[in-house]
């Protein structure tokens, strides 16, 4: 599986996906901005929802990703599980933080303040900590064998940082609010909204986070490409170097 | 023979060698005391520390009590997983073990216990100290409980990490950036727990319920994890 | 507290509301979420161009060193 990934031509699919991005972020603003309907308590506001939780639904994805190629690389050390796994965990953090500050900014006018240390978003920001940390991780080791090994290690063990997050979303009683499932466990007025059942929100959100699917998937072919060409300077340069020892 | 012989010759089986291992780094610490005392010289100073941070208050130090004594294993832990596991980098000792036939996962099961006994003896000096200086009761068997599943976590992620750290170039230093995040979701939830038990009234099982059931969770995958992945840390 | 003034602020609320109150907070939110997004996807561009002017020199240099070798 690894050789498949590594031979697909990247300079061709980039830039489908690249305008595949771009398309679907314009489909989504439209369709948050003009299909979803005003939610009767919180007002336009409440339209950050959208892309905060699409954008915590993807990071979790990528992590996921990043801990499958964390394994596939230990079983049968290839240089792009790595990759994949780097790319993941930097696109996951980016997702990451859109998520934090939208939730935050969402936050001042829904609970009046930006920031509290609930469950919820302790636990996030923990999530956060651990995979910026991977790549302190990877800068303390030199052996490229032993940086990806190590590294594979840890966005394993690091990913219980995204199950407890997720976990706590679903299972506690917090400020922030139960969307899908059982409303009954959160409802506390302004922390629950109404409609969320109604048929264009859940349309609503599933372009959303198909968008941000979409634009990861974009984010990591390029990111990919950039390796690969970052693998192919470093060939050269051991070329010009002996080249240059020879003389 | 002594253990490292015992464990180079290949001939132990699998609780064997996690018994050798336990021994040997006990018998170890029975001569030379490094980690308990390092251990142990950093969170008595810490708690001093505390006390006399909150002086002005008393009630807000006994608030912070819990927050305190679970700051203080955090960061006396990493000083003790540094120094037990980089004495195998030092004496070369691991090297000899892993010359022998065994499951690495065996050695990564014998440190997290020998780490964990060493922990929960340094909080065995805690508690009382803690109990006496900051008027909480401590001593509660929940609270004994949370400490010894709260420690049963953190060791299992720090071993697995330290073992990690230990052959970078910036070691100590890299060590509590990596560990801290990654235990603060046990470390925390137990400090919760503690935190309902020392209370005048002690809580309702429902109200610590998720709490406890997320330390067990977060112990079962780190050691979970642990054991599936220490091959790949130790083997070059 | 905190509940006290989420209730009373459903309370007050019950029945009209304006939507476009917290406007401001709305273009705050996408703006940020954007500009990190941006930022990501700048630094990408970045690392890239960088790199093909590094490998456009180096296999410069490759050539000439070719060309003064055949000569």
């Amino acid at each position: 599986m690894a050789e498949r990934i590594d031979r697909m031509n990247l300079n061709r699919i980039v830039p489908i996906l690249n305008w595949a991005a771009g398309i679907m972020i314009l489909i989504s603003l439209v369709v948050i901005f003009f299909y979803a309907p005003v939610e009767s308590t919180m007002g336009n506001v409440q339209r950050i929802f959208y892309f905060h939780v699409g954008g915590a639904w993807v990071a979790a994805v990528a992590f996921f990703v990043a801990l499958l190629s964390g394994v596939f690389y230990l079983r049968k050390p290839a240089k792009i599980w790595d990759t994949i796994a780097v790319g993941s965990v930097e696109i996951g953090l980016v997702f990451t933080s859109m998520t934090i500050v939208s939730g935050s900014v969402w936050g001042r006018p829904a609970w009046l303040t930006w920031w509290t240390w609930s469950p919820r978003l302790t636990s996030i920001t923990v999530m956060w900590l651990v995979y910026v940390a991977y790549f302190m991780l990877r800068g303390a080791i030199e052996d490229e064998d032993r940086r990806s090994r190590f590294a594979a290690v840890y966005v394993i063990a690091g990913f219980v940082t995204v199950i407890i997050t997720y976990l706590s979303i679903r299972l506690l009683r917090d400020i922030h609010p139960v969307i899908l499932g059982e409303a009954s466990e959160t409802a506390q007025g302004l922390q629950e909204f109404s409609g969320i059942d109604s048929g264009k929100m859940v349309i609503s959100l599933n372009v959303s986070v198909l968008t941000f699917t979409v634009l990861y998937l974009t984010w990591l072919a390029n990111r990919l490409r950039l390796q690969r060409l970052l693998d192919d300077a470093a060939e050269l340069k051991t070329r010009v170097m002996t080249r240059l020892q020879q003389q | 023979m002594t253990e490292e012989n015992k464990l180079a010759s290949g001939n132990l089986s699998y609780m064997a060698t996690v018994r050798a291992i336990v021994w040997k780094d006990l018998t170890m610490e029975w001569h030379t005391g490094q980690i308990l005392s390092v251990m142990l010289v950093f969170s008595l100073t810490a708690a001093i520390i505390y006390n006399f941070a909150l002086y002005g208050s008393l009630a807000a130090a006994r608030d912070a009590s819990t927050g305190f004594l679970w700051v203080t294993i955090l960061l006396a832990g990493t000083l003790g997983l540094n120094r037990s596991l980089m004495a195998e980098q030092e004496n070369r000792s691991l090297e000899a073990i892993l010359m022998a036939p065994i499951d690495r996962s065996a050695i990564y099961v014998g440190k997290v216990i020998s780490v964990i006994i060493f922990t929960l003896a340094m909080e065995a000096i805690l508690v009382p100290i803690f109990t006496a200086f900051f008027n909480k009761p401590f001593w509660r068997p929940q609270v004994l409980f949370i400490l010894i599943l709260g420690t049963i976590g953190y060791v299992a992620a720090g071993v697995l990490i330290t073992s990690m750290t230990v052959q970078t170039r910036t070691r100590e230093v890299l060590l509590p950036v990596l560990l801290l995040p990654l235990t603060l979701p046990v470390v925390l939830a137990a400090a919760q727990v503690t935190a309902a038990y020392v209370a005048a009234v002690p809580p309702e099982w429902s109200e610590v319920q998720f709490a406890v059931s997320l330390v067990v969770a977060y112990d079962i995958f780190m050691v979970t994890a642990g054991f599936l992945t220490y091959h790949y840390v130790v083997e070059e | 507290m905190m509940t006290a003034m989420i209730l009373l602020n459903v309370f007050a609320q019950s029945g009209v509301v304006d939507p476009n109150k917290n406007n401001g907070y709305l273009i705050l939110g996408y703006g940020v979420m954007w500009a990190i997004a941006l930022f990501y996807v700048l630094v990408l561009a970045n690392r890239q161009r960088n790199i093909r002017e590094e490998l456009h020199l180096l296999r410069q240099l490759l050539e000439e060193d070719e060309d003064s070798q055949n000569k």
